[in-house]
C-alpha cells in the first residue's frame, strides 16, 4: 500500500487531478465569482473609510501616515497589502480544511489507502489556490483603481511573479502544518484563525509597521506576509530597483525553506500518530 | 408520537415557546463547541483571535495617529478607544454572522436540516435559533475582551444612563441584526455555499455600516445605503453611549430609526426565509448540498 508505482509521473497526474477537482468545484458555486472580486474590494474599502475618516471632512487634513511611509496613496498602500495577505490566508485555510472536509465527508481515509503521498493533496490543494487568488488579486485590483482612482507602477511588474511564487511556499509550508494539525485534534478554527489574526496583525497590511511600538516590530519580520507585503509594495507603489529587492527575496526565501521543511516534518508526525491512534476516519 | 407531540406543539403554540426552542437550538450548538476544549478555550473563554484583531485595530490607529480630522468627525480625541470599542462591538455582532454561516452549513452537510424542517416548528423561528448560536457562544468572552480593553487604556462611560442607552441600543440592534441575519441565512439555504456569500453579504456591510469608523465619512452614495441599515445606528449610537461621540442625527431620531428599519429588517427576514424555502423544495429539497 505505501509503494508509489511509477511515482513521478503518477505523482504529477495526482497533482493535476486535485488541482483540476478544485478549479471545477469553485465555478460550482455561482456566487464564487462575487466573492473574489466585490468582497475582496469592499474589505479594502472598510481601510481607506478608516483613512478618510481621520483625514476629516475637508479630506486633506495631515495623518502620520504620509510621515511613516512617504505617499499620500493610501488606497494602493492597503489594496496591495490586502491581497497579499488575503492569498495567504487564505491558502492556508483552504490547505487546513481541505484535510477536514475530506475528514467529514468520510474521504479521508480512502485518499490515504492510496499509493499517494498525502502532502500531494495538499499541493494540489495550495496550486489551485494560488490560481483562484491570481485570477482574483487582478480583479480586485482593477476594481480598486476604478473606485479609488489608486494608481501602481506597473512599467517593471516582473518580480512581483517571483513574490507571488515564494508566497505560495511559505502558504505550503504552514498549511502543511495545520493539515497535520486538523488531523490530530480534527476541530482547530479557533488556532489557525488566531494564527492567521496574528500574521494579518503584524504583517502590516494596513498599517505602517513603523508605527507600532518598537517592542512589537520584530515580531512583524517572522511573518512570510511581512516580507511579501513590503515586496509587492516595492515593486508597485515605490517603483523600487532590484537590487532593493534582493534581501526581501531573500529573506522571504528563508523564511520559506524553514516552514517547508518543518512544516512537511511536523505533517508526517502528525499523521503518523493519528494513524497510530486510529483516528483517521474519526472527525 | 411525534405526530401528536407536533400537533400537540401546534395547538399551544406561543411567543414564550418558541423562544424555549431558540433556546434549545441555541444550547445544542453551545454542548456542541465544548465538545472539542482547545477550540472553545481559544474561541470563548480567551478570544485570542479578537484580542489579536483589536491590537492589529490599534496599530491602524497608530499609523494615522491623532488628527484634527478625526476630532472634527467624531468630537473625540481619544482615537485608540475609538479603535478599540468600534472593533469590540462589531466583534459581538460579527459572531451572529459566523454563526448563521456555520450552524446552517453544518445541518446542511450532515443532512439534518432536512429532518429538522419536518418538525412542525417554524422555519425562522429554527433558523433564528441558528443565526443566534454563536452570538451566545461568544458571549462570555466579554471579560476577557473588557480585560484587554482595559489594559489597552481604554475608559468607558459608565454613568447610569449611559449604560441603559448602551443595553437599550445593544438590543435592538440586535433584532434588528437578526432581521439581516434571515436574510444572509435564506440566501444560504438557497444558493449553498456560504463563503461566497458571506464575504458578499458581510464585507459589503462592515463598509457600510461604519464598523471602524463614522459613516459621515464615506462618500454621499454609499451613505444612502448605510442610512437603510440597522447596524449603522446601532454601531453609531453605541459608541456615543460609551465613548460620547458625535452621531449622526440627534439621539432621539437615530433610536427611532433603530427600531423602525430594525423591525421593517425583521419582516423581510421571516418573508424571504419562506420564500426561499419553497423556492428550495421546488428546485433540489434540503437534502442537496
Amino acid at each position: 500500500v505505501d509503494d508509489n508505482d511509477g511515482a513521478p509521473k503518477n505523482n504529477l497526474r495526482v497533482l493535476y487531478a486535485v488541482v483540476k477537482r478544485d478549479l471545477l468545484t469553485w465555478p460550482r458555486y455561482p456566487m464564487w465569482l462575487i466573492s473574489v472580486t466585490v468582497a475582496q474590494l469592499f474589505w479594502s474599502l472598510i481601510y481607506v473609510g478608516t483613512y478618510s475618516m481621520y483625514t476629516g471632512p475637508s479630506g486633506d487634513s495631515p495623518t502620520l501616515f504620509e510621515s511613516f511611509t512617504g505617499t499620500t496613496n493610501y488606497a494602493a498602500f492597503v489594496f496591495l497589502g490586502y491581497i497579499i495577505s488575503r492569498f495567504m490566508s487564505g491558502s492556508i485555510w483552504s490547505i487546513a480544511y481541505a484535510m477536514r472536509w475530506e475528514q467529514q465527508m468520510g474521504t479521508l481515509e480512502s485518499n490515504f489507502l492510496s499509493p499517494t503521498p498525502p502532502w500531494m493533496f495538499i499541493l494540489g490543494t495550495s496550486i489551485s489556490h494560488t490560481i483562484e487568488s491570481s485570477i482574483s488579486a487582478i480583479m480586485v485590483l482593477v476594481l480598486g483603481w476604478l473606485t479609488t482612482g489608486m494608481y501602481l507602477q506597473t512599467s517593471e511588474a516582473l518580480p512581483v511573479l517571483v513574490i507571488i511564487l515564494l508566497v505560495m511556499g511559505a502558504s505550503f509550508g504552514i498549511g502543511l502544518f495545520f493539515a497535520g494539525i486538523v488531523m490530530l485534534y480534527k476541530e482547530v478554527g479557533a488556532i489557525i484563525s488566531f494564527f492567521i489574526y496574528l500574521q494579518v496583525a503584524f504583517s502590516g497590511f494596513s498599517f505602517a509597521i513603523a508605527a507600532i511600538p518598537a517592542l512589537w516590530r520584530p515580531l512583524a519580520g517572522i511573518f512570510p506576509a511581512t516580507w511579501a507585503i513590503d515586496g509587492i509594495r516595492a515593486v508597485l507603489l515605490y517603483h523600487q530597483s532590484l537590487q532593493n529587492l534582493v534581501p526581501i527575496v531573500t529573506n522571504l526565501l528563508t523564511i520559506d525553506l524553514v516552514l517547508i521543511v518543518s512544516g512537511w516534518f511536523l505533517f508526517k508526525r502528525f499523521v503518523r500518530i493519528t494513524k497510530q491512534g486510529g483516528g483517521l476516519g474519526a472527525y | 408520537v411525534h405526530t401528536e407531540s407536533g400537533l400537540e406543539y401546534l395547538e399551544n403554540r406561543s411567543l414564550l415557546s418558541e423562544l424555549k426552542i431558540i433556546w434549545a437550538i441555541i444550547k445544542k450548538n453551545f454542548k456542541i463547541e465544548v465538545r472539542y476544549p482547545l477550540n472553545f478555550l481559544t474561541y470563548t473563554v480567551i478570544p485570542l483571535s479578537t484580542i489579536v484583531s483589536i491590537v492589529h485595530n490599534v496599530f491602524d490607529a497608530l499609523t494615522f495617529g491623532p488628527s484634527q480630522g478625526f476630532t472634527e468627525y467624531t468630537g473625540i480625541v481619544d482615537y485608540i478607544a475609538y479603535a478599540v470599542i468600534s472593533f469590540n462591538i462589531w466583534r459581538f455582532f460579527l459572531s451572529i454572522f459566523q454563526g448563521t454561516r456555520q450552524q446552517i452549513r453544518r445541518e446542511q452537510t450532515q443532512g439534518t436540516l432536512e429532518v429538522a424542517y419536518t418538525t412542525p416548528v417554524r422555519r425562522w423561528v429554527f433558523t433564528a435559533g441558528l443565526c443566534l448560536s454563536d452570538f451566545f457562544t461568544f458571549l462570555p468572552s466579554i471579560f476577557a475582551l473588557a480585560l484587554s480593553s482595559y489594559m489597552m487604556g481604554v475608559r468607558l462611560n459608565m454613568t447610569f444612563p449611559r449604560v441603559l442607552m448602551t443595553l437599550l441600543i445593544f438590543f435592538i440592534g440586535l433584532i434588528g441584526n437578526l432581521g439581516v441575519e434571515l436574510i444572509y441565512a435564506s440566501t444560504i439555504i438557497r444558493y449553498k455555499e456560504p463563503g461566497a456569500i458571506d464575504m458578499f453579504m458581510i464585507h459589503p456591510m462592515i463598509y457600510y455600516t461604519g464598523a471602524g469608523y463614522t459613516v459621515a465619512a464615506l462618500p454621499l452614495t454609499s451613505r444612502i445605503v448605510s442610512y437603510l441599515l440597522p447596524l449603522t445606528y446601532t454601531f453609531d449610537g453605541l459608541r456615543w453611549a460609551m465613548l460620547g461621540t458625535k452621531t449622526l442625527f440627534p439621539m432621539h431620531i437615530e433610536i427611532a430609526l433603530l427600531v423602525l428599519v430594525s423591525g421593517l429588517f425583521l419582516a423581510m427576514g421571516i418573508v424571504l426565509v419562506r420564500r426561499f424555502e419553497r423556492a428550495v423544495l421546488l428546485k433540489d429539497g434540503f437534502g442537496s448540498y
